[in-house]
């Protein structure tokens, strides 16, 4: 059994097919790519994986259980966590403001225990943990809105993984960063793999895309058009057709 | 001594001043704009007139009832507020405030447009508290709020109302249940107005629906949104003056809604956070000052 399965997801908007039978799995401890052109529905697969969407058909489980249309804040808590693609940290907060409120997912359910102090020592060591895990030792008390983007996309990730996440949804994690901010963020990646969380990414950046995925699922208009190694993608000629058109290569 | 008429004038700005920092949870905190606090304001104050006169319950429990059916009307009400943001929620608070006053005004059990009267001050031990000894109550009660206050900012409800206010889907992504948080919101909020519906009732010793209409919204987010909007100073300094003001100059009471109304246009063009906020002049200021006198001290 994989940890994520889908199978048949369909989601439409107004007549426009966002996706369309996409059916896929993600295997536990697996760097699995999902690529495609503009407007694929690759950021709607992860809309739907974490609750922002509800599918209009087709299920998605995860270790076995049924979470298609079920709320973000109930898939979070099950340990799937997601970056944005557009960055959305709570701007007039602190990193560690910003982290704590991810680290407080196991408090939230109950509301005697929401009650507690949001800053005790347990939980401003998860933080410092997190913050110092994504390669940001100091700073912390700096309000989120004034970071530059490489450290509002770092932010993300510490956030994410307050949650404790056994699968990471990447959402174009590199995107706006430079080539030195890319490489590192490599390293970050398979250093989170190698602690045993799962990655899923969307990526448009190819040489991260191969450098760092093992398994490959291209999508196109919706559609699941490959699926492999990245070695078999690059050659696959629907591949190339989706990202640079018919007429010969 | 305090004469009678400064007690009278610092009672009335106390239940303002629990008013206000009762919306600020709504408001401020959980960021869910509300144009129709009064609303819970009249709900406490005629649940605690209506147990008094017509149920015989003495004060204090009146008082508690208050509270609880504000809160729980409140926490009803929460669930149509949640589907719709910003600008629909401004109005579907406001459309609330409305019905809620139309309901005391035409429906006899709350005495229509002729009110209820005949709601005494409150008694201890078999005499009654005076006026000294309400206003002992009001400021027992706003210690009180302050105390749940500061307790909720500190708490981890605290932290996910901030959340929700900055952005309510990223807050979803994180675990928080986004619903179950701002009804609390509400139903909190909707409690601490109700108790200080029922200090009014019990004060003025008879109630009519206007008192708790749509201008009364406005005048307590005024409060809320003068002093800064989202702090535990803001509402309160905000109660103080302009609660205050209809004392100092009667007639600008006479113009008290549009005063109100052009003192918001203002603050909202030159100082959005309130006079107390957090970019406010006088706040910078303030830390301008503290840099200062620490540079100088080495």
């Amino acid at each position: 059994m994989a940890l994520l399965e889908i199978e048949h997801l369909t989601k439409e908007f107004d007549g426009v097919t966002a996706l369309q039978e996409v059916t896929l799995q993600v295997r536990e401890g697996e760097i699995l790519g999902v690529i495609g052109p503009n407007g694929a529905g690759k950021t709607t697969l992860f809309n739907c994986i974490s609750g922002m969407f509800s599918p209009d058909r087709g299920t998605i489980r995860f270790r076995g259980e049924d979470i298609q249309g079920r709320k973000p804040h109930d898939i979070a808590r099950r340990g799937i966590a997601r970056t944005f693609q557009i960055v959305r940290p709570f701007p007039a907060l602190s990193l560690t403001d910003n982290v704590l409120v991810a680290y407080g997912h196991r408090h939230y359910p109950r509301l005697v225990a929401s009650t507690g102090a949001f800053r005790n020592r347990a939980s401003l060591e998860a933080a410092r943990a997190a913050l110092e895990r994504v390669g940001m030792p100091a700073g912390h008390e700096r309000q989120a809105g004034t970071l530059p983007l490489g450290l509002k996309k770092r932010l993300e990730i510490a956030r994410a993984l307050a949650l404790d996440p056994s699968v990471l949804l990447l959402d174009e994690p590199s995107g706006g960063l430079r080539h030195e901010e890319s490489q590192q963020l490599l390293d970050l990646i398979r250093r989170l793999n190698q602690e045993g969380i799962t990655v899923v990414l969307i990526e448009h950046n190819m040489p991260i895309v191969m450098g760092v995925c093992r398994r490959l699922v291209v999508l196109d208009h919706g559609v699941q058009i490959a699926e492999g190694d990245p070695a078999t993608i690059q050659r696959d000629p629907l591949v190339i057709e989706a990202y640079l058109g018919k007429g010969g290569v | 001594m305090l004469s009678g008429y400064l007690v009278t004038v610092l009672i009335t700005i106390g239940i303002y001043v629990i008013l206000a920092l009762s919306l600020n949870m709504i408001t401020g905190y959980a960021g869910q704009i509300s144009l129709g606090h009064a609303a819970f304001m009249g709900i406490g104050a005629y649940t605690s007139a209506l147990f008094y006169t017509k149920a015989g319950f003495s004060f204090w429990p009146a008082f508690l009832l208050a509270g609880l059916v504000a809160g729980a009307v409140g926490a009803v009400l929460a669930i149509p507020c949640l589907r719709v943001r910003e600008d629909f929620l401004a109005i579907t608070t406001m459309g609330i405030n409305f019905v809620v006053e139309a309901t005391f005004l035409y429906v006899p059990f709350f005495g229509a447009g002729m009110g209820i009267g005949g709601i005494d001050p409150p008694s201890l031990f078999g005499a009654e508290i005076g006026k000294p000894g309400f206003l002992l109550l009001v400021i027992g009660v706003i210690l009180a709020v302050i105390a749940s206050d500061r307790w909720l900012t500190r708490s981890w409800i605290g932290l996910a109302w901030a959340a929700i206010r900055e952005d309510e889907g990223a807050a979803g992504a994180m675990g928080i249940d986004v619903v179950r948080f701002k009804v609390f919101a509400f139903t909190l909020g909707s409690a601490w107005a109700g108790l200080a519906g029922s200090l009014y009732a019990h004060f003025l010793t008879f109630i009519m629906p206007v008192n708790f209409g749509f201008a009364q919204s406005i005048v307590i987010l005024s409060m809320v949104v003068f002093g800064g909007i989202g702090t535990l100073r803001g509402p309160i300094v905000g109660a103080i003056v302009l609660g205050a003001l209809p004392e100092i100059s009667r007639p600008a009471m006479e113009y008290r809604t549009l005063l109100y109304g052009v003192l918001l246009l203002l603050l909202m063009r030159y100082q959005p956070d309130g006079i107390l906020g957090e970019r406010s002049l006088l706040v910078r200021g303030w830390h301008m000052l503290r840099r200062r006198a620490a540079t100088q001290s080495q």
